[in-house]
């Protein structure tokens, strides 16, 4: 009862750690319409993960395991783009908050943006929950004599302290000062996504699709053991391992240079737009269709 | 260039410019199986420097996670299923492994 409760706690702690930063962020912001979205799509996950094992649990022993895994790989690197691109997202949509602009296609993207938020927490927890669910319904397979609310009942158990891990971590950050937040939480997204990326490339590897170049680096677990609590939190919030290989390390590493040139260009763009565009252009009696306010101001 | 061609292809020139693995025939393969009483074999050996393919089944009646820190792999197991798990180029030295769903179960390859 206790593994159980254990096992479902450490699988669920990445995908709370994931929506507990972006609901820090938002509510730090505070974009209560986001952080809705964000509650939404985590529970259409849990929904979804739920039908989809049920619905398909003979199903998926028939469907080759390598593809299954390979699905899971991609399923990471889904994460990982969306990830990244919300990362991006809040780093240009901070900026505009503060400046005030009233921009037209800013509002009309707004939906979409809001879509991107529930999508990465869907994702985040769609693919915990469907490991998680189809381990709890192994075990209530071998486990026949044990009364199967008391399995549900250590798994929910497992989820909750999965929830108050995220929960206590991130009370820590409301005691930065608001630019600090921004940044940290910014910067733990990247972290975040990049350790995703590196397990979809660690699963790659295992399936022999990818050579890891060098297969242990360095070893760091008289550091951080893999088991450790810490070890635990670093390997569920960025990947952490302490015998990585070299592609893995390449791979993590790689993704940060072209990422952070996009945070800082996102930031750039921002100031090239004069604040007082709107008001000095002299909008004309028949303002040509399918062109932005903007537009009209840039020479 | 959009932020997803950018990230596409960088995953493109990742994956060209990983070498491919070796053939299969290469290979050294350990079946493995992962039952209510554990690993069978418990230990096992292979020599250093080669790809090591784990033929690992699951012959109890609940997943299992096939799960190394030693080796730097995972692999959840569906029931009667068996999947296919490689490492490569191991240094000689005692790996341990073990069903990360039940942690009682352990074995160890002995790389000479």
């Amino acid at each position: 009862m206790i593994e159980t409760l254990l096992i479902v706690w450490r699988e669920s702690l990445e995908a709370a750690l994931i929506v507990g930063i972006l609901l820090t962020y938002l509510a730090r912001d505070g974009q209560r319409t986001g952080m809705r979205y964000v509650w939404a799509g985590s529970a259409a996950a849990v929904l979804a993960a739920v039908g989809c094992a049920a619905a398909s649990d003979s199903a998926l022993r028939h469907l080759d395991p390598d593809t299954q895994e390979v699905i899971q790989a991609g399923i990471l690197f889904l994460a990982t783009g969306v990830l990244t691109w919300m990362a991006l997202w809040m780093r240009r949509n901070a900026k505009a908050l503060r400046g005030n602009l009233h921009r037209g296609a800013d509002r009309a993207l707004a939906t979409g943006r809001l879509l991107g938020l529930a999508t990465i927490a869907f994702v985040a927890v769609f693919r915990e929950c469907m490991e998680t669910v189809l381990f709890l319904w192994g075990v209530a397979l071998e486990r026949a004599d044990t009364a199967g609310p008391m399995l549900v009942g250590a798994g929910l158990a497992g989820v909750g302290l999965a929830i108050a891990t995220a929960w206590a971590f991130f009370c820590g950050f409301a005691l930065l000062d608001l630019r600090t937040f921004f940044r940290v939480t910014g910067m733990l997204l990247l972290l975040v996504a990049a350790g995703l990326l590196t397990s979809g490339v660690n699963k790659l590897i295992g399936l022999g699709y990818l050579s890891p170049l060098v297969p242990q680096i360095w070893n760091t677990g008289w550091l951080v053991p893999d088991g450790s609590p810490v070890g635990t939190v670093l390997g569920a919030l960025m990947g952490y391992r302490s015998r990585p290989s070299l592609l893995e390390v390449i791979v993590f590493v790689a993704y940060f240079p072209p990422v952070l040139w996009m945070f800082h260009h996102a930031g750039a763009s921002e100031r090239q737009v004069p604040r007082g565009a709107l008001q000095r252009s002299a909008p004309s009696p028949s303002p040509p269709r399918g062109r932005s306010p903007e537009a009209w101001s840039s020479r | 260039m959009s932020t997803n061609r950018a990230k596409h292809l960088l995953l493109v020139a990742l994956l060209v410019a990983v070498p491919s693995p070796g053939t299969a025939a290469d290979d050294h393969s350990i079946p493995l199986a992962i039952g209510e009483q554990g690993f069978s074999p418990a230990e096992t050996e292979a020599p250093a420097g080669v790809r090591i393919r784990f033929e690992v089944t699951n012959q109890a009646t609940g997943a299992v996670e096939f799960e190394s820190f030693d080796l730097n792999r995972e692999r959840v197991i569906q029931p009667g299923q068996t999947v296919n798990v490689y490492v490569s180029g191991l240094a000689p030295g005692r790996y341990e492994f073990f069903d990360d769903f039940h942690q009682e179960r352990r074995g160890t390859l002995v790389v000479k």
